[in-house]
């Protein structure tokens, strides 16, 4: 079957034309759509499809996947088979579009449009939980002073929306309109001053951690 | 389909995952676009039983803080050992 092409006969066979081509993005399509569809099968969140939905999203999928394949064959730098490029490209289409329509009707603005980080929201657990032990809420003080006061607007709102709603970052970028990598920068600088302030009191997150378990 | 967008989890448990990302938080961390140009090396190295966490440390790094290239992660090993 297809996987038995090598990388080589891959790229030869999908940048040629004719007979040759149009066997190899079927054999390619077939691949992808196969797995595609036992691994959406096999997904909680999907588990009110039928099997007939699951194959129309499974070719969905597939077939988008085979054109964002092409488009990137000159990426391929040949650290993997290419079939397991492939599947990579495939899923990271499939679960980007599974995000989006999970995600598609809320409305990012509305839901973090206080841009804060809920402050109460972890004093009230120190509050309301007594065991929490005088380092914990210490902890939680030096890191409320420096998300209210150290963190900027978009920081808290990116760090909100990721830590306490679970948005994915793909969303959230295009919402805050950055790329993806300059959100990801972002809320790394709000983890390392976070994690550079505790430690300046001498505070370890991982002995904090440790006393929960 | 929605599940994970209604929960508003409770605040120790938000504030346990904050601490979890802090303790795993590093100077330098490679960013997702980084990570995808490797994840497909990353997994075959997985499943020829090799130990791709020595070999790529900060891909293994960002796949314990990242929930989305977790989830392509977990979905792309599932669908290499997927045998038809
Ligand atoms: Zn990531």
């Amino acid at each position: 079957m297809s996987i038995s092409r090598e990388n080589a006969d891959w790229l030869a066979h999908l940048r040629s034309s004719g007979a040759a081509r149009d066997l190899a993005i079927q054999d390619l399509f077939a691949w992808l759509q196969n797995r595609l569809f036992f691994y959406l099968r096999g997904r909680d969140d999907l588990r009110q499809l039928h099997d007939q939905e699951l194959q129309d999203l499974s070719q969905d999928f597939a077939q988008e996947s085979v054109l964002v394949v092409l488009q990137k064959l000159d990426q391929f730098q040949g650290r993997s088979r290419f079939t397991t490029w492939a599947a990579k490209i495939a899923v990271h289409q499939a679960l980007g579009e599974l995000r989006r329509a999970r995600w598609c009707d809320v409305s990012l603005q509305a839901i973090t449009q206080d841009g804060r980080f809920e402050p109460e929201f972890f004093r009230r657990m120190a509050s309301h939980n007594p065991e929490a032990s005088a380092i914990q809420q210490e902890a939680i003080a030096v890191v409320m002073d420096v998300i209210e006061n150290e963190l900027s607007p978009r920081q808290r709102r990116a760090l909100y929306a990721r830590m306490v709603l679970g948005m994915p970052s793909s969303m959230l970028a295009e919402e805050l309109g950055l790329t993806h990598n300059a959100l990801y920068k972002l809320i790394h600088d709000a983890r390392k001053r976070l994690k550079a302030r505790l430690h300046a009191r001498g505070l370890d997150p991982e002995e904090l951690l440790a006393s929960f378990r | 389909m929605n599940a994970s967008r209604n929960h508003r989890p409770h605040a120790q448990e938000v504030w346990q995952k904050l601490l979890h990302v802090l303790t795993l938080t590093r100077e330098r961390e490679l960013t997702c676009t980084e990570v995808e140009d490797f994840i497909d090396y990353y997994v075959e190295l997985e499943l020829a039983g090799e130990n791709p966490q020595k070999i790529l440390p900060e891909v293994a790094q960002h796949l314990r803080i990242c929930p989305e290239c977790q989830e392509e992660h977990e979905a792309l090993r599932n669908i290499l050992e997927t045998d038809l």
